[in-house]
């Protein structure tokens, strides 16, 4: 969504450099949301232009200084997933029918998870990391958050390719669902990205924010159906009903994987929740970050 | 174009917490009252201060203000808000054309990437597109002098070559508004006439506000000045020389220091033309200002009176001139041979019939020296910043300390004129 609205407003924005007032005053704008929104998106190109480069700037250091490079972004859904496999091919886990085979199953789940899991801590992550330039720059800001969305993005293609691989050897057969299968993977970045943003501001001031995130996430990842099928009744069941994760990851899953979807209505409803969730983080992000770069100091 | 102002600033503050758990929790209140379209408190609450307090100043194209003061007297944060980077709590600043600071040299630089790919980041840090850079690749790396380190990991370099690198980028900026502080300071001196030179060739399209603690950079760029004190606009000038004066003014000028092992004790002092000397018999009496004011057309009169240690038997007596910026300007030398210590309390007369200083605050230091087969020997007593005055030439004349007066010949059409 994100590149289209770049590309989108490109037309926007020209103007003479030297002809542009810029005012910096105490007196709070009455702006209204929107419009402080369509300020943010208009200037979106010129973010995406440094986003894109500290992105790739953030990537080839990453690897150079890597002996396995890529595969990194492989492991950590890998090892959850063996584990799984391991776990219940020894009968230690009972779990109900999973409808494909499970390894299939969980990778696929694992995989999603990791998506949201980076989706959430980028923006957190890429604003901590880049304070000092923050403090002392005037960059467009929004780049920081640019920078680690196409950072979740380029991991994400290389677990695609993987799932490819596997799909493959499993003959694992697929149908014109996997043509939802974009539009899911988005609902869940859109997700973990949007409460990542909300969360930022306050985030970047008080490191418990993180520290919370390291120690919640695992723990929530137990409450998703992620390595084990989505029951049906029971408490459970109950709490997943509150948990947005527990519809947009087995959805996603049903599509990659060949089968119709269960709560189609619901995974829209909560995609468009999200978005709006963005939208509102981005707004908060931009009037909050002045006021953060101020208390973080040099 | 030339008049044309590009910085206004009016009446702008700007408030701090010295707590950080307290800062924090502030940060937090004010980013509620901004979502919910509060207006901003103009009250300071508990560990607050004003770090910048109602400054206002207009700059042109053209000009350069340095913004002096001490440490934490407001300037980094008045730069701050003029880089947009924090908002003001109460007043406004607006500025016309685009906007560059040379504040942080090699922002964005990652050390496992080379020179080459760091333009790149560093670049769009500062605002280029792919395209600006590529056309200007090959001018910032002649600039930089890295020669074929460039395509070495930024983290093999010296300090002083990543410094290079990081201006070499900057200093393709063309901005209308420059805001600098500090980065200068850096690099070998050969690089820091470059900078200078680049900074010169921005400023004649710009307005430049210059942050600096070297008062002498800051006479060399600035054409006015403010000093900033208790972050107050403690005095805003377009002479930057008053500036300069005023804020060595607010150290209380330098304070009078000893060395020397102490064999010779100093009781008296008089110094000046010979209508208006200036006498004390103490120490103690001397102020500590810069009130005396020679008059270059006559004669300067400075006798010293101490006492001296019996067993010393010859000594020698060096007086030094230091300008504002504690650096020894000029010196007035003692005769080849050594005075011999007599009885008693002496007296060392001088009378300087030419003084060549120019327009400027001075002081005094004197040293009294052992003498040794010639050789000056041990220090006796050494006094810097003994004694302090002033000079004023009726009109300003050059830059440098010291004027010297020469024969002049000017010819002309074969025929020779002799001009004193």
């Amino acid at each position: 969504m994100l590149v289209e609205t770049i590309q989108g407003s490109f037309i926007f924005g020209i103007m003479n450099p030297s002809d542009k007032i810029t005012v910096y005053s105490a007196d709070t704008l009455n702006q209204s949301f929107l419009s402080i929104l369509v300020r943010v998106f208009r200037e979106l190109p010129e973010a995406h232009e440094l986003g894109l480069r500290l992105f790739k700037r953030n990537i080839k250091a990453m690897y150079r200084q890597s002996l396995f490079g890529f595969a990194w972004a492989l492991f950590p859904p890998i090892i959850t997933a063996a584990l799984w496999i391991f776990l219940r091919n020894n009968n230690v886990m009972s779990m109900g029918d999973t409808g494909i085979p499970y390894p299939i199953f969980v990778l696929t789940g694992t995989m999603l998870w990791q998506i949201f899991m980076e989706s959430i801590q980028a923006p957190i992550k890429n604003v901590t990391a880049n304070k000092t330039m923050l403090v002392k720059i005037n960059i467009p800001r929004e780049a920081l958050l640019l920078s680690g969305m196409y950072e979740v993005l380029f991991n994400m293609f290389i677990k695609l390719a993987l799932l490819a691989v596997i799909f493959i050897v499993f003959n694992q057969p697929i149908d014109t669902h996997i043509l939802l299968v974009p539009i899911g993977i988005f609902a869940i970045i859109l997700c973990g990205f949007a409460i990542g943003l909300i969360l930022t501001p306050i985030g970047v001031l008080y490191n418990d924010i993180n520290y919370g995130l390291v120690i919640t996430l695992p723990f929530l990842m137990y409450l998703t159906p992620v390595v084990y099928p989505k029951p049906t009744e029971g408490v459970v069941a109950t709490i997943m009903k509150l948990n947005p994760l527990a519809v947009l990851i087995p959805e996603t899953r049903f599509w990659f994987t060949g089968q119709p979807g269960e709560a189609m209505s619901i995974f829209w409803a909560y995609t468009v929740f999200f978005a709006f969730l963005l939208f509102l983080g981005l707004v908060v992000y931009r009037l909050a970050l002045p006021m953060i770069i101020e208390r973080i100091g040099s | 174009m030339k008049d044309e102002v590009l910085v206004k600033v009016e009446g702008v503050s700007k408030k701090f917490c010295r707590n950080l758990k307290r800062s924090l929790w502030y940060g937090v209140q004010d980013i509620s009252r901004e979502l919910i379209g509060a207006h901003k408190l103009s009250a300071l609450r508990k560990d607050e201060f004003w770090a910048v307090n109602e400054v206002s100043f207009e700059l042109r194209r053209g000009e350069c203000l340095g913004l002096v003061g001490h440490n934490g007297a407001g300037k980094s944060t008045l730069l701050k808000m003029l880089n947009g980077l924090i908002k003001p709590d109460k007043g406004k600043i607006t500025m016309k054309g685009r906007i560059g600071a040379l504040i942080e040299l090699g922002a964005g630089f990652n050390p496992i990437l080379t020179g080459r790919e760091n333009i790149y980041s560093n670049g769009a840090v500062l605002g280029f597109s792919k395209k600006e850079i590529d056309k200007k690749l090959d001018a910032i790396i002649d600039f930089a002098e890295v020669g074929d380190f460039i395509d070495t990991p930024v983290q093999n370099y010296s300090s002083g070559m990543k410094v290079r690198l990081g201006f070499a980028v900057a200093a393709q900026l063309e901005p209308d508004v420059l805001l600098i502080d500090e980065v200068l300071a850096v690099g070998d001196v050969g690089f820091r006439i470059k900078c200078y030179n680049e900074i010169y060739r921005i400023m004649e399209k710009a307005a430049v506000i210059f942050v600096s603690h070297s008062m002498p950079q800051v006479g060399k760029i600035c054409t006015a000045g403010i000093l900033l004190k208790g972050g107050k606009n403690h005095l805003f000038s377009p002479n930057i020389s008053d500036v300069i004066a005023a804020y060595y003014d607010q150290f209380g000028g330098d304070k009078m220091s000893f060395e020397g092992s102490g064999k010779v004790t100093i009781f008296g002092i008089s110094f000046g033309n010979q209508d208006n000397v200036y006498t004390v018999s103490s120490l103690e009496e001397l102020n500590n200002d810069y009130h005396h004011e020679v008059d270059l057309s006559k004669s300067l009169f400075v006798s010293v009176s101490a006492s001296i240690d019996p067993q010393i038997e010859y000594y020698s007596v060096l007086f030094s001139i230091s300008d504002v910026d504690q650096k020894v300007v000029s010196q007035i030398i003692p005769p080849e041979n050594s005075f011999k210590n007599g009885e008693g309390p002496q007296t060392i007369h001088i009378e300087l019939k030419d003084f060549y200083l120019n327009t400027g605050k001075y002081s005094l230091s004197i040293h009294f020296l052992k003498e040794q087969n010639t050789d000056w020997g041990e220090t006796l007593i050494g006094i810097r910043s003994l004694l302090k005055f002033s000079v004023k030439r009726d009109k300003f004349l050059g830059s440098a300390p010291v004027l010297h007066k020469a024969q002049w010949k000017i010819e002309s059409n074969y025929k020779t004129i002799l001009n004193d």
